[in-house]
C-alpha cells in the first residue's frame, strides 16, 4: 500500500481512525479492516526504519566511548547518514508529524539533522536524546500500529470466537458437543477460504471488465466484498449440514436442500 | 439424480481442487514472479496478508491483456513478462478451479432460491 497511496493519505486515514475507533469496536467491518491493515503496513515499516536509525546512532556512541579507530567511526557515521536519508525520502510526512521536525530549532534534532544526531551520539553526556522508544510521539505510532493489527486480523478471530462460544453452549447444555465442534471447525475453514476466493475472483473479473472507467476498481471491490459475504453465509450453512451428515453416517445430501 | 445434488457434488469436487491449487499456484508461480517483479521496482500487493487472496489477479494478468493495467489494487504490467510455461499451466488450472467452483455454487444458490 506504500506505493498505492502517499504519506498524506495514510496520515489522514490514521487521523480518521483515531476518531472512529470507539465506533469500530462495535461495528466490525471488513473494508475498514483492510484499510487499517494498510496503515499498519506503512507505519510499522516507519517504526522499523526509525529503530534501525536509533540503533545506528547508539552504535556510534558505543564506538566513540571505547575509542574505536577513525576509519571505523567514519563507516558507522556513513551508515547512520544513509539511514537518515532513506527516512527523509520515504517518510517525510511521518517525520514532520510524529517527530515534530518542523518545530525543531535551527540547530535541529536528530530527526531533522543527521549531523546533529552524530554529534549528540559522540559528545552528549547521556543518551536520552537518542532514545526514541520513550517519546510520546513514538507511542502514538505504536498505538496506531496495534489497532491496525487488531482490525486486520481480528475479523477472522471474531468469527472463531463466536463458533467456539456455540460449541461451549452445547457442552454446557449436555448436547453432543464433539459433533458441533467438528461441524463448526469444518464450516469455519470452508466458508473463510471460499469467501476470500469468491471475493477476489469476482473483483478480478469485474475490474478487468470495468477498467475503462477511472474508478472501476472501487465498484469492483465493493461488489466483490458483497458477493464474498453472501457466498460465505450460504456456504457456511451448507458445509455445516454436510459435515453433520458425515458425522451421523447419513447420505451426504440429506436435508441439505 | 437431482440437479441440485449434482451441483453440490461438483462444488465439493471443485472446492478440493481449489484447495490444492490455492497451495500450488502461490508457492510455485507467484513466489517466482514476485521475486522477478521486485527487481523492476514493483512490489506485490500489500493487502494480501499471506492467505494467497491475490492469486486470481496474477492468473488473470497472465492470460488477459486488460487485467495487466495497473490499478491501485494490483499492478500486473510485469506479470506476463516473467511467466514461465509452468506458471501459465498452473494459472490455467487455477482459473478453471475458481470458475468451476463459483459457477457451481452460484447456480446452486440461484436454483435453490428461485426454483425450489
Amino acid at each position: 500500500m506504500l506505493r498505492d497511496s502517499g504519506s498524506e493519505t495514510l496520515l489522514a486515514i490514521s487521523d480518521f481512525q483515531a476518531q472512529v475507533i470507539p465506533f469500530l469496536a462495535n461495528n466490525t467491518h471488513g473494508l475498514v479492516g483492510s484499510g487499517a491493515t494498510s496503515v499498519q503496513a506503512r507505519s510499522s515499516k516507519f517504526v522499523a526504519l526509525a529503530s534501525t536509525y536509533e540503533v545506528a546512532l547508539k552504535d556510534i556512541r558505543a564506538a566513540h566511548k571505547s575509542g574505536t579507530p577513525k576509519y571505523h567511526m567514519v563507516a558507522l557515521e556513513q551508515k547512520a547518514l544513509g539511514l537518515f536519508k532513506e527516512l527523509q525520502v520515504k517518510y517525510q510526512a511521518e517525520l514532520q508529524r510524529f517527530m515534530n521536525t518542523n518545530r525543531a530549532s535551527r540547530r535541529g534534532t536528530i530527526w531533522s539533522n543527521p549531523n546533529r544526531g552524530v554529534h549528540i551520539a559522540k559528545s552528549a553526556r547521556h543518551s536520552t536524546k537518542l532514545d526514541i522508544s520513550s517519546t510520546a510521539e513514538f507511542k502514538k505510532i505504536k498505538y496506531i500500529e496495534n489497532t491496525g493489527r487488531w482490525l486486520g486480523n481480528g475479523m477472522i478471530l471474531l468469527d472463531g470466537a463466536f463458533r467456539a462460544n456455540s460449541v461451549y453452549n452445547d457442552y454446557r447444555n449436555g448436547d453432543d458437543w464433539q459433533r458441533s465442534l467438528s461441524t463448526e471447525m469444518a464450516s469455519f475453514g470452508v466458508s473463510t477460504l471460499a469467501a476470500i476466493y469468491t471475493a477476489t475472483a469476482t473483483t478480478t473479473a469485474l475490474s478487468t471488465l470495468l477498467i475503462l472507467t477511472p474508478f472501476g476498481w472501487v465498484v469492483a471491490v465493493g461488489i466483490g466484498l458483497l458477493v464474498g459475504f453472501g457466498t460465505s453465509l450460504y456456504i457456511n450453512e451448507k458445509a455445516k449440514k454436510i459435515t453433520q451428515n458425515l458425522y451421523d453416517r447419513q447420505p451426504l445430501t440429506t436435508e441439505v436442500f | 439424480m437431482h440437479i441440485l445434488e449434482i451441483l453440490l457434488y461438483s462444488s465439493i469436487f471443485f472446492f478440493f481442487y481449489l484447495m490444492i491449487m490455492a497451495v500450488l499456484f502461490p508457492r510455485i508461480s507467484i513466489k517466482y514472479i514476485d521475486s522477478k517483479m521486485i527487481q523492476d521496482g514493483i512490489s506485490s500487493p500489500s493487502w494480501d496478508r499471506g492467505i494467497g487472496a491475490s492469486a486470481p489477479f496474477y492468473a488473470m494478468a497472465i492470460f488477459c491483456k486488460r487485467a495487466r493495467k495497473p490499478t491501485p489494487l494490483f499492478d500486473g504490467s510485469h506479470v506476463a513478462k516473467y511467466a514461465r510455461p509452468i506458471d501459465k499451466f498452473l494459472a490455467f488450472l487455477h482459473l478453471i478451479s475458481t470458475t468451476g467452483f463459483l459457477l457451481s455454487v452460484f447456480s446452486m444458490m440461484i436454483l435453490e432460491a428461485f426454483f425450489y
